[in-house]
């Protein structure tokens, strides 16, 4: 409503002089560009090179203060007939340390799922293994939340944390389903 | 009392060519009071006083003093005011033995002062010289036009001082000196308030139809504009649900919403700015519209009021710096 009261005071005070009325309708009537980029949105993703399936973090961008948290979620992006994963991440340790690695709801629809990690903060890589127990276990397919992870900022500056290539998705006879794409997270901490 | 008459008129006629005449070459005068038209006739008296103090600064007429001429008056029957008819003035002249008479008369026209005055002479009736004088303001600004008149009538030219006083005091202002109006402070007008100088030019119609039509493009860019708001609110709030959806069936809907928001924000903006650049165009238009035609001009207003002026009118011509009267008669259309 601000902007539409500047709009109109700036249109009748512009009445004075003549090319007032152009600058100040139009810089103050601006229209956004359209932004639609949630790292979950299927078209959105394909847009900036991710085709699915995929494996993405959500939220993709952080913008916090050093010394502060941040939870990331890790999300399987329009998959199908998934009954198992290994993910591994890769994280910049001078930058960010875990805090704590918790397991999505995508394998926990049907049946408690195993869920393992591993964080190696030496090497700044995290690895969780996640499935379903049982040959006869169910596949989930679609998009899910596979793992939450808490992570602390140490310092200020700018890092990523990305699925590395070793990551991967099985179906309930363990063979791999093809990954297409794979996100990658910026944290920007100041 | 015949025998008082008889020494007044010895005294009169023996003393003036001796004293006046005798010794003195220039013309003798005697002042009889004006006549006030339209002022007091203590006004008139006042003003007459004064002519005859400034008539004997000027010095280029010998002037026989008030009290004299008012004797002969009451002894011959008039009152000052009643001796204004021309044979009056021969014969108080005759009596007083001067050459010269100078009668007049103080009239007001509205707000205008007019001053009619003639110095003619005793033996022959004729007229030596006349003025006339009009004056725009208050009573008191009479005194220095009548003080320039007293010289003006002895065919003297007013000393500067006198004329530097008319021109800083009161000067006689035209009745028809109004501002003139010009097509540059109509179009100055208009650049402020559309139809303004359409106004100041008394071209009412063309005034409200320029008025009207920005505060009717106004309305439209205020209209479109609150669409605009209200799209970019819903817009705004629709976004802020899409980055924070994770159920892909939700995020397909609110991507969709949010896109219908942006078009409506859009197409409002788009109509806002169209009507903006009417709006700056008429502004234009109105503008050069009030410098082309600017002020009417005196023939456009009389071909209205034609029919319903009067075909008398008083007019001031600035040059003669006199009241006229202008008679009028429709030759044809």
């Amino acid at each position: 409503m601000l902007g539409f009261l500047r709009c109109t005071l700036r249109w009748f005070s512009g009445r004075l002089t003549f090319f007032t009325i152009f600058v100040a309708l139009f810089v103050s009537c601006d229209v956004p560009t359209e932004v639609y980029d949630n790292p979950l949105d299927e078209e959105a993703a394909e847009e900036v090179g991710i085709d699915t399936p995929a494996l993405v973090f959500f939220p993709d961008k952080f913008e916090v203060t050093a010394g502060s948290s941040i939870s990331i979620q890790l999300y399987a992006l329009e998959v199908i007939d998934v009954a198992g994963a290994h993910i591994q991440l890769s994280y910049d340790k001078s930058l960010v340390s875990v805090n704590l690695i918790n397991a999505g709801d995508f394998f926990s629809s049907t049946s408690d799922p195993v869920f393992i990690y591993e964080d190696d903060p030496d090497a700044g890589i995290i690895d969780i293994y996640t499935s379903f127990l049982g040959a006869d276990s169910t596949t989930v397919s679609g998009t899910g939340n596979m793992a939450t992870l808490v992570l602390g900022t140490t310092t200020s500056g700018q890092s990523t944390i990305s699925y590395t290539a070793e990551s991967e998705l099985v179906d309930r006879n363990d063979n791999p389903v093809e990954l297409k794409g794979l996100g990658q997270g910026e944290i920007v901490a100041q | 009392m015949i025998k008082k008459k008889f020494f007044l008129h010895m005294a009169i006629f023996l003393s003036l060519p001796i004293t006046l005449l005798g010794q003195d070459t220039r013309q003798t005068v005697a002042v009889l009071d004006f006549e006030g038209r339209g002022i007091s006739q203590l006004e008139a008296q006042t003003l007459t006083d004064r002519f005859r103090t400034a008539l004997g600064s000027a010095g280029a007429l010998r002037l026989v003093e008030r009290q004299m001429v008012q004797e002969v008056l009451q002894e011959q029957g008039f009152q000052q005011t009643g001796c204004t008819s021309d044979e009056c003035a021969v014969e108080v002249g005759q009596l007083l033995g001067v050459q010269n008479m100078i009668g007049g008369a103080i009239g007001r026209v509205g707000r205008t002062f007019t001053i009619d005055m003639r110095m003619f002479s005793v033996q022959t009736g004729e007229n030596i010289r006349t003025k006339n004088v009009s004056y725009a303001g208050a009573v008191d600004g009479l005194i220095t036009e009548i003080e320039i008149l007293a010289y003006e009538i002895s065919g003297l030219k007013a000393p500067a001082p006198l004329l530097a006083k008319r021109k800083a005091g009161a000067p006689a202002q035209p009745i028809m000196a109004a501002p003139r109006k010009t097509h540059f402070g109509a179009m100055i007008r208009s650049i402020f308030i559309p139809g303004m100088g359409q106004f100041y030019s008394e071209r009412r119609l063309w005034g409200y139809t320029w008025l009207l039509s920005e505060l009717a493009i106004a309305g439209g860019i205020y209209t479109f504009g609150t669409q605009w708001q209200t799209s970019k609110d819903s817009y705004n709030t629709t976004i802020d649900l899409y980055n924070n959806e994770t159920d892909p069936d939700m995020i397909r809907e609110y991507k969709a919403e949010a896109q219908g928001h942006h078009a409506d924000m859009d197409a409002a903006a788009t109509q806002a700015e169209t009507l903006a650049y009417a709006a700056a165009g008429i502004w234009a238009v109105n503008v050069l519209h009030a410098l082309i035609t600017g002020p009417k001009k005196d023939g456009d207003e009389n071909k209205k009021t034609s029919s319903i002026s009067s075909p008398v009118q008083l007019v001031f011509d600035p040059n003669s710096r006199a009241t006229m009267m202008s008679f009028t008669i429709p030759i044809g259309r």
